[in-house]
């Protein structure tokens, strides 16, 4: 019955280890709850000089989100491409590349998908599978361009990917417009068979199995990331790539291999706008899902569980805000603008932490020179 | 005492009842202005049928909510939450939105819709939608133009090269070549409708091959003709909106689509109780659903004989006499790039 030594001492430390854990944990979730929190306390704010009753606007763009089934049923649909771009850009973000180019990833996978769906045909499975390929395919290889850069080249990836971003949507937008468009007032390319059609659960939205793929998605990658051996070189090398590179990891490859998994997740956005939404590629058609990742994997702290809720906080505020819109005079941009008073709460916060820390090691470093000084 | 408590009973019963038909009247009618995706602030199309609404809340009372969808896969979700909002009215526009709201309206068979804008098909046995003939309009535009020009070159910049676009080009062409069969008329499409500074080099460029007066069919793009004509003194023609305002003595004229009187009137109908769904309301010279704009800012440069030309041929077109080639009606291989793309009306 006796444990040994060794065993009790064991249990120890992994209670150390599991409280560490836990405050992480608190941590994580606490700072970003403020910052929604205040956010909302600014916007009703900015409701109550619009001379709209807050608690009634908040009432109905909460109950606009959640209550019935229609209503929840689009606010998943909102939160669907948002969990694909958000595991992307924090996929990326927790392997120290910073991949801002998710939007122009998810369109040519998008456009990939719409051609595969249309051009081949295929049993459903099959064909669904290879549109999918296709897409996440062309995703990183659109990735693969910052990608190269910046592991040869030592190329900042933030400005390749934004300028990156407009290429892709008038790169695609060209292809749907002329070479590859359907007849019709529309520019969008032919509409894809029914076996390349991803299963639309409702009438009323257009929510399809692509979410479940996403959620599928969102497992796997927190497997990957937690219990790999290449999540933890792909975090060691975004949490300190000096060291990682004294450890004997290729950094290199390592970002190459980041950017082209964060370039495919984004494809599969594409795929399932494309596949399950859309069922063909239109110009244009994105109002923005790549940059909303951003401020999904901010909030998420760029943990897959943290990007389910963080999308789904996004996608409700999304689709709360449009029946907000019907019942209120308050518009819909107070929601573009809680989301950017969000992100800028997180990212002063990012910004404070890290004075600290440098400070921190600044001190240290004057008391080791005059420490230094004495001596000599 | 019998009595007495029964007369009090009825006199409460009036009251009661009274007091419902005041709160039934007092019930304003509810109306959803649902956007297409370029939203209010555009100067132009949702504008212009914003101002419409605006007309309605103070002819008839009515109250509104404007939604702004943000991309085309919001609309069938929109369409089918408004249906649940008890709005007694929703108005869409544009042609991306004709099969969301065909779904939904089969979903919601008892709410009343109405598409603006569109094409000839009914869209739902509880949908009324509208059709702007703004080939008409342009036929007049085009009228003016040739009996306007000093070079015997107009010029036409669309959007895009699609068929929507096709049709102003169409009546355009026709009002020019009835006035003058001898009008040279160049075609071209700057291939984007948000982008001034294409708009303005594509009218350089047919301003270098004589054309002197160039009509405008590009949204946002058109400010960039417009720039153009300032810069060459030549002359634009605005579409849409009236746009002469924009530089006063170089805007000969705007096509208008008088896109605001097009759900005034379909408010109209709801409030008077005649809406019947399924029906397509035609929006031509004769219900002056279009029309070309007349101002101080363009005072003088259209000559009185030219004006009372083009108002014979309103008429014309009013009565029947003259029927403007609608694009989609055409006969295959009528119209390509670069060739005339149907006879002159002379021949």
């Amino acid at each position: 019955m006796a444990r040994s030594r060794a065993q009790l001492s064991d249990i120890g430390e992994s209670r150390v280890a599991w409280a560490g854990h836990l405050r992480h944990l608190a941590m994580g979730i606490l700072k970003p709850s403020a910052a929604v929190g205040l956010a909302l306390l600014i916007g009703a704010g900015v409701i109550w000089a619009m001379g709209e009753d807050p608690i009634f606007a908040y009432q109905t763009l909460f109950n606009g989100a959640f209550k019935g089934a229609g209503n929840f049923v689009a606010t998943l649909q909102y939160t669907t491409p948002l969990l694909f771009t958000g595991l992307a850009v924090s996929f990326a973000f927790r392997a120290g590349v910073a991949n801002i180019g998710v939007e122009g990833q998810m369109l040519f996978g998008a456009l990939a998908a719409g051609i595969v769906g249309y051009t081949i045909s295929a049993p459903h499975f099959l064909h669904v599978a290879l549109a999918m390929i296709a897409a996440a395919v062309a995703g990183a290889v659109w990735a693969f361009i910052p990608a190269i850069l910046r592991a040869r080249l030592g190329v900042n990836e933030l400005v390749v990917c934004l300028m990156l971003n407009p290429i892709a949507l008038l790169l695609t937008g060209y292809f749907s417009s002329y070479p590859l468009k359907a007849p019709g007032p529309t520019n969008k390319t032919y509409d894809i068979l029914a076996s390349a059609q991803l299963q639309q659960f409702t009438n009323s939205a257009q929510l399809n199995t692509g979410f479940i793929l996403a959620l599928v998605l969102l497992a796997v990658f927190w497997v990957i990331e937690n219990r790999t051996g290449k999540g933890y070189e792909w975090k060691l090398v975004g949490q300190n790539p000096l060291f990682a590179r004294y450890g004997g990891i290729g950094v290199q490859k390592s970002i190459i291999g980041a950017f082209l998994v964060s370039g495919m997740v984004a494809g599969l956005a594409g795929a399932e706008q494309v596949l399950g939404v859309y069922r063909a590629f239109y110009n244009g058609f994105s109002p923005g899902y790549g940059f909303d990742g951003i401020a999904v994997a901010m909030l998420a702290k760029n943990s897959p569980i943290g990007v389910a809720f963080a999308a789904l906080l996004l996608g409700a505020l999304n689709s709360g805000g449009i029946v907000m819109q019907m019942m209120t005079s308050v518009t819909r941009d107070l929601v573009k603008m809680l989301e950017a008073v969000i992100i800028l709460l997180l990212a002063a916060d990012f910004a404070i932490t890290s004075f600290k820390a440098r400070r921190k090691v600044a001190k240290a470093g004057t008391a080791g020179k005059s420490i230094g000084g004495g001596q000599a | 005492m019998n009595t007495r408590r029964l007369a009090l009973v009825v006199l409460l019963v009036l009251v009661a009842m009274l007091a419902i038909t005041g709160v039934g009247a007092a019930k304003a009618i509810r109306v959803a202005m649902v956007t297409s995706e370029s939203g209010l602030g555009d100067r132009s199309f949702n504008d212009m049928m914003h101002q419409g609404f605006q007309r309605a809340e103070k002819d008839f009372g009515i109250k509104f909510n404007v939604i702004q969808p943000k991309s085309i896969s919001e609309f069938k979700s929109t369409l089918a939450r408004a249906s649940e909002q008890g709005f007694d009215l929703i108005i869409g526009s544009s042609f991306d939105m004709i099969d969301p709201m065909k779904e939904v309206a089969r979903m919601y068979p008892k709410q009343k819709f109405a598409l603006i804008d569109v094409g000839p098909d009914p869209i739902a046995s509880n949908v009324v939608s509208t059709v702007t003939k703004d080939w008409e309009g342009s036929f007049l535009v085009g009228a003016i133009a040739a009996r306007t020009t000093k070079t015997g070159t107009i010029g036409f910049v669309g959007g895009k090269d699609i068929p929507i676009i096709h049709r102003f080009f169409i009546g355009y062409y026709y009002g020019a070549k009835m006035i003058n069969p001898d009008v040279k008329v160049l075609e071209s499409y700057s291939g984007t409708f948000t982008d001034p500074a294409t708009g303005k080099e594509y009218t350089l460029a047919l301003i270098n091959r004589g054309s002197d007066i160039n009509f405008a069919v590009a949204g946002a793009t058109s400010a960039g003709v417009i720039d153009a004509a300032k810069q060459t003194k030549t002359f634009a023609i605005g579409v849409d909106s009236n746009q002469n305002y924009l530089a006063p003595g170089f805007v000969l004229t705007s096509m208008m689509k008088r896109i605001d009187n097009q759900a005034y009137d379909i408010i109209k109908l709801v409030v008077d109780g005649k809406f019947k769904g399924g029906t397509v309301l035609t929006y031509g010279l004769k219900e002056k659903g279009v029309d070309y704009a007349m101002d101080k800012y363009n005072k003088g440069l259209i000559s009185d004989s030219t004006l009372k030309l083009v108002e014979e041929l309103r008429e014309k077109v009013i009565a029947g006499k003259i029927v403007v080639p609608n694009y989609f009606e055409l006969k295959p291989g009528q119209k390509t790039m670069g060739q005339p793309p149907i006879d002159s009306p002379l021949n």
